[in-house]
């Protein structure tokens, strides 16, 4: 019984595990900070994809609300405003997509695993969508 | 350690059905609990009784109690909250076996705790990234930090119980 007695000499908390926790959190917060740094003065574009490969694109404009269906399989109801996107409506088991919500800055992600289904928005400068992709 | 091995057998398999059972209850448990950003991904309380089983009866058990409970996700929550989670606890068993195994005792049942639920998340992770593509990347830092304090938790109640599971070996 080697393994358990290698169990029963530890503590509950030893100092490795303080680095340990240190260390994944330093990381963290730095991973996320260099996701959000590029984020200035840009516009915002949807990115839908199936299976990882981009069906459609939409860059969000300054007009009224309005719905789209990004997926025909679950049906699934994309609602565009002009500074983020709900899925509104996804006929999936968990509803997941849904209960995520709106997403507002370049980066952040709505995932329907069911259907396959991932939207992502990225910023666009605005004069030029075609030659300006920062993400 | 003087007993037959059928009597061995039987105290090893009475011990795995019970964290098996466990595992159950903590995976509806956390089923209340609201959702993760990344779909079927789940914080890994469940993973308490995969710790569990492996602090007492090595990989074996802890791959008996994370194959249990990728079948309780199966028939609970459906094939793909099922591949989630049995690529997050088969990874997070292999882990927290390595860690144990090579740590040379520096880690503690925290320490264990973290690693395990670390690696819980990162196998969902790895196994979001082939279903849905690169877009998951995004949310590699948040479980992270979810991670810290959900292998926090695990690991101090770990190191309450296991004393009384051992107790039973014997």
């Amino acid at each position: 019984m080697a393994l358990s007695d290698n169990i029963k000499s530890r503590k509950r908390l030893a100092a490795s595990d303080v680095v340990l926790a240190f260390v994944l959190v330093s990381v963290s917060v730095l991973m996320t900070a260099l996701q959000f740094k590029n984020t200035g003065n840009t516009a915002l574009k949807a990115v839908v994809k199936k299976n990882g490969v981009t069906v459609q694109s939409v860059v969000l404009q300054d007009r009224e609300p309005y719905e789209m269906c990004i997926d025909e399989e679950y049906n699934i109801i994309l609602y565009i405003e002009k500074n983020g996107v709900t899925i509104a409506r996804s006929d999936c088991a968990d509803k997941i997509c849904v209960n995520t919500g709106k997403i507002t800055k370049p980066g952040q992600t709505i995932v329907c695993l069911p259907a396959r289904v991932s939207v992502e928005l990225q910023g666009v400068t605005a004069v030029n969508e075609l030659d300006g992709v920062t993400r | 350690m003087k007993k037959s091995i059928s009597r061995y057998n039987a105290a090893a398999f009475a011990r795995i059905a019970v964290l098996c059972a466990a595992a159950a209850v903590l995976s509806i448990l956390e089923g209340i609990l609201p959702d993760l950003p990344v779909p079927g991904a789940k914080l890994g309380l469940a993973n308490l009784a995969v710790m569990t089983a492996l602090c007492t009866d090595g990989l074996k058990g802890g791959f008996c109690t994370a194959v249990f409970k990728g079948f309780f996700a199966l028939v609970t929550r459906g094939p793909a909250a099922a591949i989630m989670s049995f690529s997050g606890s088969v990874l997070s068993t292999l882990a927290m076996w390595l860690a144990i195994k090579y740590d040379r005792g520096k880690l503690g049942f925290i320490g264990i705790g973290i690693t395990g639920a670390v690696f819980h998340n990162i196998g969902q992770i790895i196994t979001a990234y082939i279903i849905i593509g690169d877009t998951v990347r995004y949310y590699v830092p948040y479980l992270i930090i979810a991670a810290v304090f959900t292998g926090a938790v695990t690991g101090i109640v770990n190191s309450i119980i296991l004393p009384y599971y051992l107790k039973i070996n014997n």
